[in-house]
């Protein structure tokens, strides 16, 4: 087989390509992060427990739940 | 495709489009680590330099998907907050552990140990760096782990109790959690499909080098090890699958139902669908082919266990329904003021039910007014759509077994010593390499696509956990999502290609193909 045609990279080549891919892709992470999820509704996974209660009640319930922090 | 404004059915989108992407990087990296601490093992028993040069030529490729897969995954966490809201609140406390215990198995031990893997060649002794290569391999298994506990819980949500004053559900017994038969099977499924593809991966690249009859001794060493390896595998994963079906039979009825397209309850054992094109608005399937008993005998491992069919499990959940009602009504009624131990008891005794009350309100935005047509209606939802599981489970089950010939194959071959005449074989090898990702991701539609109408199975439907959203937003990051992992998906694809092209003297040892004259010749006097 002729291998005339085939690239010989440098050593380092691959690590330096992979650690800018690697960075490149934080940066986009990071600007998705900024663009569409910077705001999320809930914060540590939790909700008020009255805005649930709207969610999934027709007519909101009397005031007087509470929320475990 | 999605009606354009449906924010619940865009939000699904996204995230099975980010999960599937995230699977094409995962498998490869599970089953591959495993395979370099075979290779580096045989090294350091033998200390044959060869098996070094495989285990460095192997990790370049397993360096290169893990850095392109390396926090794809975190963008499915991102979503939790901002797409699913009210599913977020409703696991938050039972998803905390096992998240924050994947994030740490993750990025302190899974990264430090592949950076340890690469730059520690020169610096650690071999058995210091085949510990180092085990951790890696023990680092993404275990990460791994703790997110199939997680969506374990989702399909089969025990070891916690919901809290109305809360309106989430809390965590009870973390044992539960961890120990869920259904997370256990699915991690040991999972972990098992990942090391068929890694040695698919292995097996075919490798035969390309013998079918172009270069580094041949470095592909033979590869090739038996890849396919040892993966015949064992591929046996796990068959075996471990159908301990799979047998845990749906046990807690997914409905699942096992709609991938088996059972609309009736047969007497015990029930006949296997082999083939056939179910029809969901007739309910039945056309042109069944059938084997009589078999269908019985996996699902129940008893011959007169009944396999539940899809008519009597609508009917099921039509009960629970109308018992989901009471539920509804009864936190209701807490929810008003009334704690009296009257209230919480009449509350406890259908609280399991409440779930299925919630997909009323899809149809009513006043549960405890709900009409029995109304009633029917939410009952029909809580079947899935039969044909797409039905085919993406024979796609998958397909695949396992054309593994298994390929495999046993290379195995019966290599130990007759007559592999390099079995050109069909090197170049079906060649070919099955993308078919493990295809089987990978067919089955995460049956898992995922098969607990529908639920994002928690019985207790949150799927339209109740969605924020509210625009449906542009959702549009939008949709795009951005695409756009980024198709471009690392590009970048992977031609780094994977370029190396696998330059095989081993890209480790620049001058032992290998077209670095010497001496190799050159070595390689044809090993071909003949």
């Amino acid at each position: 087989m002729n291998t005339a045609a085939l690239p010989r990279p440098r050593r380092a080549h691959l690590a330096r390509t992979l650690l800018l891919t690697v960075a490149i892709k934080c940066l986009a992470l990071y600007g998705l992060w900024f663009a569409c999820f910077s705001h999320p509704q809930t914060r540590h996974m939790l909700l008020p427990a009255g805005q649930v209660e709207r969610h999934l009640f027709a007519v909101p319930a009397a005031p007087v739940s509470s929320t475990k922090k | 495709m999605p009606p354009l404004d449906d924010v619940v059915a865009l939000s699904r989108l996204q995230f099975a489009a980010t999960a599937l992407y995230h699977f094409l990087f995962v498998p490869l990296t599970l089953g591959l680590a495993w395979l370099l601490v075979i290779m580096e093992s045989v090294y350091v028993m033998t200390g044959r330099q060869i098996y070094k040069d495989m285990t460095q030529f192997w990790g370049k490729l397993f360096g290169i998907n893990f850095a392109m897969g390396v926090t794809t995954g975190i963008t499915m966490e991102f979503q939790f907050g901002t797409n699913w809201a009210y599913y977020s609140h409703y696991v938050g406390d039972i998803f905390g552990a096992p998240l924050a215990i994947e994030g740490l198995m993750a990025f302190f031990l899974e990264s430090t140990m592949v950076g340890l893997f690469f730059l520690g060649w020169d610096r650690l002794s071999k058995g210091k760096h085949l510990v180092v290569t085990f951790c890696v391999a023990l680092g993404s298994s275990l990460s791994a782990l703790w997110i199939l506990i997680a969506n374990g819980w989702m399909n089969h949500p025990v070891g916690a109790e919901f809290n109305f004053d809360t309106m989430r559900m809390e965590l009870v017994s973390i044992a539960d959690v961890i120990f869920n038969p259904v997370a256990q099977v699915k991690f040991v499924h999972t972990a098992a499909a990942g090391y068929v593809t890694a040695s698919m991966f292995v097996l075919g690249i490798s035969a390309l080098y013998l079918l172009k009859a270069r580094d041949v001794q470095f592909a033979l060493r590869s090739f038996a090890i890849a396919a040892a390896f993966g015949l064992a595998s591929t046996l796990s994963v068959i075996v471990l699958g159908d301990e799979s079906g047998y845990t749906a039979g046990e807690v997914n009825k409905v699942k096992l139902a709609a991938i088996e397209a059972a609309w009736e309850t047969e007497a015990a054992p029930a006949g296997l669908t082999l083939f056939g094109f179910p029809d969901d608005e007739q309910q039945t399937t056309h042109y069944a082919v059938r084997i009589p008993y078999v269908l019985g005998l996996i699902a129940t491992r008893s011959t007169d266990g009944q396999v539940a069919g899809i008519r009597e499990l609508r009917a099921e959940n039509e009960a629970r329904i109308r018992k989901g009602k009471e539920a509804y009504a009864a936190l209701l009624r807490l929810k008003g003021g009334d704690k009296s131990p009257a209230a919480r008891t009449a509350f406890a005794a259908v609280k399991n039910d409440l779930g299925y009350g919630l997909m009323l309100k899809k149809y009513t935005p006043n549960v405890v007014d709900a009409t029995d047509a109304q009633i029917r209606q939410a009952a029909a939802d809580t079947i899935p759509k039969v044909a797409p599981l039905f085919w993406s489970f024979r796609g998958m089950v397909f695949l396992g077994f054309l593994f298994l010939f390929i495999f046993g194959a290379a195995v019966y071959f290599m130990v007759r010593r007559n592999l390099a005449p079995q050109r069909w074989l090197l170049k079906l090898c060649v070919l099955a390499i993308p078919l493990p990702w295809v089987a990978a991701e067919l089955g995460w539609v049956v898992a995922e696509y098969g607990r529908q109408p639920w994002t928690i199975a019985g207790v949150l439907p799927t339209h109740l956990s969605a924020s509210s959203l625009s449906a542009g937003s959702l549009w939008f990051s949709l795009a951005g999502f695409l756009g980024f992992y198709t471009l690392l998906l590009v970048v992977e694809m031609g780094l994977m290609v370029k190396y696998a092209r330059l095989g081993p003297a890209s480790l620049h040892t001058g032992r290998y193909h077209g670095e010497t004259p001496l190799s050159r010749a070595d390689d044809h006097a090993a071909a003949a």
